[in-house]
């Protein structure tokens, strides 16, 4: 018997001393001095006991921390023998946090590395991306008039910079390969607002930031990696592109991808613009000063517009203010919406794991009641029992976090790899060391709750019920159980409901015409070779290049169109889908407009050749297309879709009348004669309005063909025609990246974004679906074990398995009806809400009821094995047998 | 206390002592000590106190094992007793000591300083 260390040590020395004091008496020590001689032969009592103490105390403590190890290992072993004991529970439980933990950890890491971390400049709260303000309230991109009145007067910003508003892609000779790369026109500033310094070389100076000056490119890091190894000394590396040899003076870091997916950054001054006010082709980023309000540089901008509207006549000024925008959000923009639901989703599908690992650990505490109860028959005490259940549901929620925490690494993985540059920030996400603690915690945590969820049913367990009737008491426990399968019906519908609507959108978006034809189309974006160079301070030397661009472009078509299985052929500046565009101002009637807003029109601009319309298929509705004869010595014409006809001429005769093209090229002055009108097309996406159009003849204003598309109609399987050509690009023009896309492939990537989100989507509505599943098949697992006397009886007397699948059958297709019905209101309701906020997002009745039909079948199924056990019950055993 | 004193416990040779002391079975303090004393004489003369704290430290290394338990007498006393462990240490600390003991004495019973050429 234990008792305390004072007592111990105490009793110990009082009994050395009475011993000894005997032993003097017996050799003849009187019995007083006996007892003191005692003591002194025993030395210091007192310190003596208080030593002996410290020393019991310090052993008792060791000993009991390794007591509490052991009995952690066995209790540990104990776990596992358990996990390993009923493979089939411990396998859905493992599989249920896996998927949970997995897809939160997973949407957590996006959100936070998308939406939530901050961009890696310093202050990137201060950076603002900077619009004009249209009079009807929308954002348009810069002017350079606007920027250059902006910069000088603007008293809100420390630094502001321009970069090219349409963000290109452009054939780069001199990496390690011909390629396509995306490069972006800059002002000088534009590294200073971002506050990023060069990863190697340095940025441009004054001589080469200005009209005419010398050459010199940026490259991304990725670039120097991918295409100029890595190489250290930049001296002598240079690139060739606009038909220009431009030497590498730069590399920015890694972590620098602005605008999202930039390879090549040059200085936007080398190159005069003469634009107008209203030709709204830049976008700007500012960085605000430390002392100003976001609202107050917005009142200053305002002002800076208002006081350049007194000052300039009103035609040339369509700007009534600024509009800016925090960079962060615009990047992130319309994924942040899309992030949130999908994170919302994803928390669904942590419930459903939660409820389903709680019903089975419920259902096995109920199982094991009767094992509880023996072993505390046989002493071991509550708390121990407690203790030994909750150490297994930690051992099984952390080995499931672990899990987890790999399944979010791998479906993080296979999202980059299949959503890569289209979505912003993506490509620097990767799982954390945070993340992966806070799974763990969360796993940790869970586990100790479900844990105590069957501990408490277990402390609770009057022994004796139990040992005299195991099966007493389910009834209540059945029915929080039904509970909670209904709801995770109800949970896996609103997400199944979620992904068929996006299906449904996705499939009636590809459904709708384009207005022009993808299947044999190909299309290859060629950049002219061989230019002279013009003085870029001279729009004169601009003009003697036209020529040389127009004679190239025929050229290659000709040689196109030579090459076998090569039927239509056509040059078209911006494809349709390809998120190519410009567009600009321009003016209907033969002399300009000035203060005229009734005859100012706006629409895209594009380029065409002859055998364009014919070769994707766009009718024309009035009039003609172009001939090879429009070319700069003939009279300027124009072709104009059905949508700009309607919306500006109205109910005029189109063809005939006549339109200034305005800034948008070198020819805005001259009287251009409408000769066609054709079909309208989808050039902004399929999901998007069709808005006017103006098409001019590619021979007759070639400059903006510089790098142009070739669209080719295949008189054989495309794919054969696509190699074919792509072998004769090789060998005949090495210097192009020898890249060609179908119309159909087009068509496809302008809907990725969609595909993305459905893709996520629709895997956790899987996932849901899959855990309502094993919730259904658990619980009617369950029931036929509970109803096993029941049917034997039944059996017995008479009944046919089908009969007993029936009953079987009845109670599941209750609760999937139940949950059902619930979980389709919800959705209902749900969509009605969002349907006016997310875009395409309708409430589809047909849709409502595919997903219930999914529900009934798969949920039956999920039910289809138990109950096909329950009538294999041999009822000679169960009435033998009790 | 002088360095002379012949009577002063060696350093660290208490606990070979208790170990020696208790591999002849189960003993409580009183008699560990009165063992000792009996079987060495006044040659090894300890304060009895320190016997105590001695036994608990070789306990909390693992060596000994103890208990409470009547005693001939019908008193209850706390015995101590020898481990396997505590066995093995014994063993390895008397070998060590009859080493010790052995270098000792051919060291103190040589008759001078050995020659260079006899080795």
């Amino acid at each position: 018997m234990p008792r305390s260390v004072a007592q111990d040590v105490d009793r110990e020395i009082a009994f050395h001393l009475e011993m000894r004091t005997r032993e003097l008496v017996a050799s003849g020590w009187r019995p007083r001095e006996a007892e003191s001689e005692a003591r002194r032969q025993f030395g210091d009592v007192k310190a003596t006991a208080a030593r002996c103490r410290a020393l019991e105390q310090r052993r008792r403590t060791a000993e009991r921390r390794s007591d509490v190890f052991d009995a952690l290992r066995i209790d540990l072993r104990y776990a596992m023998r358990q996990m390993v004991r009923n493979p089939g529970f411990t396998a859905s439980a493992l599989l249920t946090l896996t998927l949970g933990i997995g897809a939160l950890s997973a949407m957590v890491t996006l959100v936070d590395n998308i939406l939530l971390r901050p961009l890696p400049y310093p202050e990137a709260h201060r950076v603002m991306q900077v619009w004009e303000r249209a009079e009807e309230g929308h954002a348009m991109r810069l002017a350079r008039p606007n920027y250059e009145d902006l910069r000088e007067r603007w008293r809100g910003h420390e630094q502001i910079a321009l970069y090219d508003g349409w963000v290109g892609s452009t054939a780069v000779v001199g990496g390690a390969r011909p390629a396509q790369a995306q490069s972006v026109g800059v002002s000088s500033g534009f590294f200073d607002v971002l506050a990023t310094a060069p990863l190697r070389g340095r940025t441009f100076d004054g001589d080469e930031a200005r009209i005419g000056g010398r050459r010199a490119v940026v490259v991304s890091e990725r670039f120097w990696r991918r295409q100029l190894g890595s190489r250290d000394a930049l001296e002598g590396l240079s690139l060739r592109f606009f038909g220009d040899t431009w030497p590498v003076v730069g590399v920015m870091p890694e972590v620098f991808d602005f605008p999202p997916g930039t390879d090549l950054w040059y200085p936007a001054e080398v190159y005069e613009d003469t634009s107008t006010r209203t030709s709204h082709n830049w976008a700007a980023i500012a960085r605000l000063r430390a002392d100003v309000s976001l609202e107050r540089a917005r009142e200053e901008a305002d002002a800076v517009f208002a006081q350049l509207r007194s000052e300039v006549p009103t035609d040339e000024i369509d700007a009534f203010g600024a509009v800016l925008v925090p960079i962060h959000d615009q990047m992130v923009g319309g994924t942040g919406r899309a992030l949130w639901f999908l994170f919302g989703a994803a928390t669904l599908v942590l419930l459903l794991a939660a409820t389903n690992l709680s019903s089975g650990l419920l259902a096995r505490a109920m199982e094991r009641r009767a094992e509880m109860s023996v072993r505390g028959a046989l002493g071991a005490g509550g708390a121990r029992l407690v203790r030994q259940l909750i150490t297994e549901s930690t051992l099984l929620t952390v080995v499931g976090g672990l899990l987890g925490a790999a399944f979010a690494f791998g479906s993080l993985r296979l999202l980059k790899s299949l959503a890569g540059e289209r979505i912003p920030r993506l490509e620097e996400t990767a799982v954390d060391l945070r993340v992966l603690l806070i799974t763990l915690g969360v796993a940790l945590v869970t586990g100790a709750l479900f844990g105590l969820v069957p501990a408490a049913y277990a402390a609770r367990v009057d022994i004796r019920s139990v040992l005299t009737d195991a099966r007493a008491g389910n009834r209540g426990h059945g029915r929080i159980w039904n509970l909670l399968v209904g709801g995770e019906v109800a949970l896996a519908l609103i997400l199944v409901v979620g992904a068929l609507l996006m299906v449904y959108e996705l499939a009636s978006l590809l459904q709708r015409s384009p207005g022009f034809e993808t299947s044999q189309v190909l299309a290859l974006t060629v950049e002219a070779q061989d230019l002279s160079t013009p003085d870029d301070a001279d729009i004169d030397s601009y003009l003697a290049v036209e020529p040389e661009i127009a004679a190239f472009q025929a050229r290659f078509q000709q040689q196109l169109r030579s090459r076998p299985g090569v039927g239509t052929t056509g040059i078209i500046s911006h494809l349709p889908l390809s998120g190519r565009d410009a567009n600009g101002r321009l003016c209907i009637g033969g002399q300009p407009c000035d203060d005229d807003e009734s005859r100012q029109a706006y629409a895209g601009y594009r380029l065409a050749s002859d055998g364009y319309f014919e070769a994707l298929g766009i009718p024309v509705l009035q009039g003609r297309a172009f001939a090879p004869s429009d070319d700069a010595e003939a009279p300027f014409v124009a072709v104009v879709n059905r949508a700009f006809a309607e919306r500006y001429l109205g109910r005029r005769e189109a063809v005939g009348q006549t339109l200034l093209s305005g800034g948008m090229d070198l020819h805005g002055e001259q009287p251009t004669e409408i000769v066609g009108v054709v079909g309208n097309v989808l050039h902004y996406g399929l999901d998007q309005q069709v808005r006017p159009e103006v098409f001019y003849p590619a021979r007759q204003r070639p400059l903006r063909t510089r790098t142009t598309t070739h669209v080719v109609r295949s008189a054989i399987a495309p794919d054969a025609l696509r190699t074919e050509l792509e072998g004769w690009l090789r060998s005949a023009y090495p210097e192009l990246p020898p890249e060609i896309v179908s119309l159909r492939e087009v068509r496809l990537e302008s809907v990725r974004d969609r595909r993305f989100s459905l893709l996520v989507l629709g895997g956790m509505a899987t996932l849901a679906l899959g855990l309502a599943l094993t919730g259904v098949w658990a619980i009617t697992s369950y029931r036929v074990a509970q109803r096993h006397h029941e049917f034997g009886v039944r059996i017995a007397l008479g009944l046919e398995p089908g009969g007993v699948m029936r009953l079987v059958g009845r109670d599941v297709l209750r609760l999937l009806l139940v949950g059902g019905a619930v979980g389709g209101a919800l959705a209902w309701a749900a969509s009605r809400l969002l349907a006016g906020r997310v875009a395409g997002l309708q409430t589809e009745p047909v849709v409502f009821l595919a997903a219930l039909l999914v529900l009934l079948v798969t949920g039956l199924l999920a039910a289809w094995w138990p109950a096909r056990r329950a009538t294999t019950i041999d009822p000679l055993r169960v009435l033998g047998g009790d | 206390m002088s360095a002379s004193s012949p009577n002063r416990l060696l350093r660290g040779t208490l606990d070979v002592l208790l170990l020696k002391t208790l591999s002849w079975g189960p003993l409580h303090g009183y008699a560990v000590s009165r063992s000792i004393r009996l079987t060495s004489g006044d040659d090894l003369k300890v304060d009895e106190g320190a016997l105590y704290p001695a036994l608990r430290r070789l306990e909390g290394k693992g060596y000994l094992a103890s208990y409470w338990a009547l005693t001939d007498q019908q008193r209850e006393a706390r015995f101590y007793e020898l481990t396997p462990e505590g066995r093995r240490q014994l063993d390895l600390e008397v070998t060590e000591w009859n080493r010790y003991v052995a270098a000792m004495a051919r060291v103190l019973g040589a008759d001078g300083p050995r020659l260079a050429e006899e080795s």
